[in-house]
């Protein structure tokens, strides 16, 4: 009864202590480091939103994901779901100020997938040196249309408004330098 | 009075993180109303646009073709600048707009059609469908259902594999009550789905049902009873989670009792228990890093006439990274009957697979090479037929991320129908 006694004080301790380390949890970064530890990544386009959010409570059982981790992986694949056109998230975005090259990167949670500067995923390719291996051209269609490229890709298509296209490039062009 | 103490704390250091995490959610409440209320702004603007430009088109049909005046409902109030949209209608198109297509109820599932051919046999084509049900009922409660449909000989078997209702009573813990695969290493809960599984085959530990079967040390686990569960971030990356459960536990498959063994273990044939003994047990894992876990489980009770018991532990792992997957596994199973005395068996795997076209410098690889991975298991097994030690190469065509076409041949070394060699082809789906 001692030992049951010390393993519920420690249990409880570790569910208390995690709160005070953890920052809230960006769910590309999620997406990237757990959703690949059984299966192949899927895409956010395979479902729509609705069925995400019953696929991810499942998902949250099967592979014990915390319910903020769960939450966060949910709205990063509602938010990257090219099939939900009708989305005011998108239409929102598609107005914000002008962003930087750099907070486009933070925006669209680049690093959850791929590394840049140094830091981020192994998900897809680095894109470091990038330009070394391909066209400008094949990045932009890259980018907006991943499947144009490899039909079995699971890199959801991004949306940028006019100029915002431009400065990613820009960027990705110096971070291979 | 130490035991209330221990109890008590643990209940206050069990809520003290649900307060701080309920004061978090409130500022991401915050953040996010006034995000909607910015969208409703920029939504507003929007619609100005279209009605000053629905008006300059009627303006111009107007002036070319005579028309019958028609009298205009008067403007609604709040609507300054808007000319008659007002705010409640903005938020209408906002809510319309968000509302999302679909049920609460979602089938997924997988299947496969596989062929076999075992040395000394015959060859044989083979379905199996595994529908799965998903029903949220709301964010708490979630239903989960699965069917195992297999055909054999001339007809089709059908299984109940899972029936369970979830509750998610907190961040990191999820109540299971009904029917589940038991979190018994991974392969059992979560690797054995076809379209999953990286060789057409089951691991040696596992009884495979394909073709006439073999043996293994253990089958796939499901049981019914009630579980506890749930994941619990240590760190940034770093994460732990858990599993216990109380089920009915094995029943004794009948045996020859001149032979001086005890009665095998027949797992999740148990649905109505016929002894007075539940069957305990738990998984803990641990993921240091992105792509890695390991994990420990055990189980125990008494089968049978209530009078044998058993022990079952394991240990498995998996680590991944730039195309490569390393996994395995290790069961081991003791049994104490009073009868026969003590028996143990155990087994194991290890299995490598890589696919080189997820590596940076296969970006530019052709469509078809980026698509294949290969994959090699080497295990070893102690089944009640004997045991067997097998390797087994294969190769994956992935047609999409959850659509693999699988090539596999087992090198089995045994005596007996266990050391016959297998080919084994299976085309798999995941939904």
């Amino acid at each position: 009864m001692k030992g049951a006694n010390r393993f519920l004080l420690l249990f409880g301790l570790a569910l208390a202590a995690r709160t005070g380390v953890c920052q809230s949890p960006d769910g590309g970064v999620i997406y990237a480091r757990n959703c690949n530890r059984c299966h192949n990544y899927r895409s956010p386009a395979e479902r729509s939103d609705r069925d995400w959010d019953v696929a991810i409570g499942h998902m949250r059982i099967i592979a014990n994901l915390s319910g903020a981790d769960a939450q966060a992986v949910l709205r990063f694949l509602q938010k990257k779901n090219p099939t939900e056109a009708s989305s005011v998230a998108r239409l929102a975005e598609s107005r914000s100020p002008a962003l930087s090259g750099e907070q486009l990167v933070e925006q669209h949670a680049c690093r959850a997938c791929h590394v840049i500067r140094g830091t981020g995923g192994t998900v897809g390719p680095s894109l470091d040196s990038l330009f070394s291996r391909r066209d400008e051209q094949y990045v932009r269609e890259q980018i907006s249309s991943p499947t144009l490229h490899n039909p079995a890709s699971v890199m959801p298509p991004h949306a940028f408004a006019p100029g915002e296209m431009d400065r990613l490039i820009n960027y990705l062009h110096s971070a291979g330098k | 009075m130490k035991k209330r103490v221990a109890i008590l704390a643990f209940a206050v250091l069990l809520f003290f993180p649900a307060v701080t995490r309920a004061e978090s959610e409130l500022e991401e409440l915050k953040r996010i109303v006034a995000q909607q209320q910015l969208m409703i702004k920029e939504l507003q603007s929007t619609v100005r646009e279209l009605v000053a430009a629905q008006k300059q088109m009627e303006s111009t049909r107007k002036a070319a073709v005579p028309q019958t005046e028609v009298a205009l409902p008067p403007a609604a109030p709040e609507t300054a600048g808007t000319q008659g949209v007002s705010v409640q209608q903005v938020e209408n198109i906002v809510e319309s707009l968000e509302r999302k297509v679909g049920s609460k109820l979602l089938l997924s599932g997988y299947g496969a059609a596989s062929f076999l051919r075992q040395e000394h046999d015959n060859s044989t084509f083979e379905g199996n469908f595994n529908p799965i049900f998903l029903y949220k009922m709301d964010d708490d409660l979630q239903f989960t259902g699965e069917i195992e449909v297999q055909l054999r000989d001339d007809s089709a078997d059908f299984d109940l594999e899972q029936a369970a209702i979830n509750y998610f009573v907190h961040d990191n813990i999820t109540l299971v009550a009904g029917k589940f695969l038991l979190p018994f290493n991974q392969f059992s809960e979560r690797i054995h789905p076809y379209w999953i599984n990286k060789l057409p085959s089951f691991a040696p530990i596992y009884s495979d049902e394909q073709g006439n079967g073999r043996p293994g040390l253990i089958p796939l686990l499901s049981d019914a009873g009630i579980q506890t569960r749930g994941g619990v971030e240590l760190g940034d990356e770093m994460r732990m989670n858990y599993a216990l459960y109380l089920v009915n536990g094995p029943e004794a498959v009948s045996s020859d009792q001149s032979q001086p063994t005890p009665p095998d273990l027949d797992f999740g044939a148990n649905f109505s228990d016929n002894n007075m003994n539940k069957t305990f047990g738990g998984r803990l894992g641990f993921q240091p890093v992105a792509d890695t876990e390991i994990g420990w489980s055990g189980m125990g009770g008494r089968y049978g006439d209530g009078e044998t018991g058993f022990f079952l532990w394991g240990a498995d792992g998996v680590a991944k990274s730039y195309g490569w997957e390393l996994r395995g596994e290790y069961a081991d199973l003791r049994i104490d009957s009073p009868d026969f005395g003590d028996e143990h068996r155990d087994g194991y795997y290890v299995q490598v697979a890589y696919r080189p076209g997820l590596a940076t410098y296969a970006s530019a690889w052709p469509l078809f090479a980026r698509k294949l991975e290969l994959v090699a298991r080497v295990g070893r097994a102690e089944t009640v037929d004997g045991a067997f030690t097998q390797w087994s190469p294969g190769v994956i065509y992935w047609l999409k991320e959850s659509v693999p076409f699988k090539l596999g041949y087992e090198f089995n070394s045994a005596d007996g129908e266990l050391g016959y060699d297998r080919f084994l082809a299976q085309l798999a789906f995941g939904f």
